[in-house]
């Protein structure tokens, strides 16, 4: 697409219930990865790190990465000149030309400069459970990844990420030892509670789609649409799950916990009706 | 449109095999108990009058329903009512006259013809044909005439000899004095009713030409579908439906439901997932953006000459039932379009799918959704005309000797 979709993100939760429990704890989660990031790198447990967050949360880390004396390298992901929704991706650390500079060849932070993101392509080369599931409809650009996928990657828009936003793969053990080592921290910093709705949430079933320059995250207990690369063709990756909230949505379709009852469709009146309507 | 209040949610009597909101119903268990005092509260934080909908509304018992429509009354100086008509009594039609409710019927023809509307059974479903037969006749009578809502499909428009007799029952109607009919092409939720039921682009646009034909001898009866086009022909869009002003499928503008535990949800047409979404803060109308740059063989609308008038049109109804493409009923609205454009020229009528502004309105609808803003085209058609006024007014002035 020629100009490309403003940044936006729209939001739509499954229930005032859930809302009224996650939009707080997904606060407290950033909250709570803000300070550890910050704390990790000043107590000199980390070198350096690098993250993804939105405008508020970034913000706030500069602003607290400063009083820790903390050198920092921010870059606004998207074109700086159209409005929206802003996520950048940051840099931090006393040396920040000692850092690590990304994982390997394909994790960094300016690898595909002109992409939005790169998800399809990390997941193409993650360790896929199914290319091609038959469900809903059997499509060449549909794959399902083991739970083993960092979930991570699809959840940045709502959640400050650690890592890089160009991902050699979501199998990356990099991104996983990184992952791992903020609960930790979080843990030891007095926020086991957000490291372990974090740790819930990265094991939720999920689907991202990117079709049109839109994308599509749909979870248990909130969709989201926000502006991507341009396709023409729908692009699915779907991630199976290890647990599902008790609170998350009814649905009949993936990633959402199937009804336990018939369906008024696959009723005997309702298919004995079929003979006669037309 | 308004506030649909939906004390029951999706919960119906009958169990039409089409509808849409089934996959609500493939979720949801049981019918929820409904709170009035949430609900008013509710639909006073709307801030405007409430239609009241469902599944079937009427199943409220009768002293709810006067509960809600005198309080309407009194908040909003009128109230409004969507049924299947199958329940309609005596003491609920009094209740329409004390509390001004206008009333709106779905029933898609006579007899037969609504066997789509499905009851359980073959009886049952006659027999509820019939009372809502009746009801339209009786509303009719009173001096209350109902506007019906009329879906399309092989039901009721899959023959000639099935035109014919809904030709004759839409002159019967008309004589009655029924106002207003809105057409509806059928959105399809599952594959086995697309194969029971869908009518195919051409066969779509058979019947709607049937009726488009038939409007100018109707005495009463008109046909929203068609004035809606050469409205929005005309570059006049204020009043015409959702389906053709670029409706957010996470917000659904148009459609402010309350379900009866004064949640507010979108819009049932969008919902595919069976989950009654929470809206999202804030109206993103990228579905426009993306249409419009997105060629016509991709699922888009580029080039399209009627894309500022018909937007792709309702997300509900999307090619794949994926909201980011356009609609499924593509060739017909576009057939429709151009039917009623060819009609407008011959009459010496300025149609905006020929005319030289239809690309500057469409840059500055493009450009109003990447900001968050959807202008009307009307609203956008005035602005041209105030800027050219001012404009002669400046080059009279300077033609106008000072000394």
């Amino acid at each position: 697409m020629e100009k490309g979709i403003s940044p936006f993100k729209s939001v739509a939760w499954v229930s005032d219930a859930v809302r009224l429990v996650w939009k707080a704890r997904f606060d407290k989660i950033n909250q709570a990865f803000v300070q550890t990031t910050v704390e990790a790198l000043n107590s000199g447990h980390w070198s350096f790190r690098n993250v993804l967050l939105e405008g508020r949360w970034y913000f706030k880390m500069l602003a607290l990465a400063k009083k820790k004396n903390l050198r920092t390298e921010g870059e606004l992901v998207g074109n700086p000149g159209k409005s929206g929704s802003r996520f950048y991706e940051l840099g931090l650390g006393f040396e920040l030309g000692d850092q690590e500079s990304g994982c390997c060849e394909g994790c960094s932070s300016n690898a595909v400069t002109e992409r939005k993101e790169n998800l399809w392509k990390a997941a193409l080369r993650s360790e896929i459970l199914h290319a091609q599931p038959a469900e809903p409809v059997p499509s060449p650009h549909t794959i399902e990844l083991t739970d083993q996928a960092d979930a991570g990657a699809f959840w940045h828009k709502m959640l400050c990420t650690v890592g890089y936003r160009n991902r050699c793969s979501l199998s990356c053990p990099k991104h996983r030892i990184w992952h791992n080592e903020l609960l930790e921290h979080m843990q030891q910093q007095g926020f086991s509670r957000e490291a372990g709705w974090l740790r819930q949430i990265h094991e939720w079933p999920l689907e991202w789609s990117a079709f049109h320059g839109i994308a599509e995250l749909r979870t248990p207990i909130l969709k989201l649409a926000y502006d991507t690369d341009y396709t023409p063709v729908p692009y699915t990756i779907r991630r199976k799950g290890e647990s599902y909230p008790a609170e998350g949505a009814v649905g009949n379709r993936f990633p959402y916990r199937q009804p336990r009852f018939k369906k008024i469709t696959d009723s005997k009146s309702y298919q004995t009706g079929l003979k006669y309507g037309n | 449109m308004g506030v649909e209040l939906r004390p029951f949610g999706v919960k119906c009597n009958i169990a039409c095999q089409y509808c849409y909101q089934h996959p609500q119903r493939d979720v949801e268990q049981g019918a929820k108990p409904y709170n009035i005092e949430r609900m008013k509260a509710a639909v006073l934080r709307e801030g405007s009058g409430f239609s009241l909908f469902g599944g079937e509304a009427l199943l409220v018992p009768l002293e709810d329903l006067e509960e809600l429509w005198a309080w309407g009354l009194e908040k909003f100086g009128k109230n409004a009512l969507q049924t299947n008509g199958t329940l309609i009594t005596d003491r609920h039609i009094e209740l329409f006259r004390k509390y001004k409710v206008d009333v709106g019927i779905s029933i898609d023809g006579p007899g037969e013809l609504n066997d789509v509307r499905w009851a359980g059974s073959l009886k049952r479903t006659r027999r509820s044909t019939n009372r809502t037969e009746q009801a339209i006749r009786r509303l009719c009578e009173e001096g209350l005439p109902p506007a019906l809502i009329i879906t399309l499909h092989r039901g009721n428009a899959g023959t000639p000899e099935k035109m014919k007799r809904m030709g004759e029952w839409m002159r019967e109607l008309d004589r009655m004095g029924v106002r207003a009919a809105r057409l509806h092409l059928m959105e399809v939720e599952f594959e086995e009713i697309r194969q029971a039921y869908h009518l195919s682009p051409e066969e779509n646009m058979q019947a709607l030409c049937f009726f488009y034909d038939m409007k100018d001898s109707l005495q009463h009866m008109r046909f929203d579908l068609f004035s809606e086009i050469e409205q929005l022909l005309l570059g006049k869009d204020e009043n015409t439906s959702c389906v053709w002003n670029a409706c957010d499928p996470y917000t659904t503008a148009a459609v402010r439901g309350v379900e009866g535990n004064g949640q507010r949800s979108n819009c049932g047409r969008t919902n595919k997932e069976g989950i009654d979404f929470l809206k999202a803060g804030l109206p993103a109308y990228m579905r426009y953006v993306a249409l419009y740059n997105t060629p016509q063989e991709a699922g888009g609308c580029q080039g399209c000459r009627f894309f500022s008038m018909c937007k792709g049109q309702c997300p509900g109804t999307s090619l794949q039932g994926d909201w980011r493409n356009r609609t499924e009923h593509c060739e017909v609205w576009k057939a429709l379009f151009e039917k009623s454009e060819e009609r407008m020229i011959e009459a010496g009528l300025p149609v905006l799918s020929r005319h030289p502004l239809r690309m500057f309105v469409e840059q500055k609808l493009v450009e109003g959704w990447s900001n968050g803003v959807n202008s009307s085209i009307g609203s956008l058609m005035r602005q041209i005309q105030e800027q050219q006024q001012r404009r002669q007014r400046a080059s009279c002035s300077e033609a106008v000797p000072t000394d």
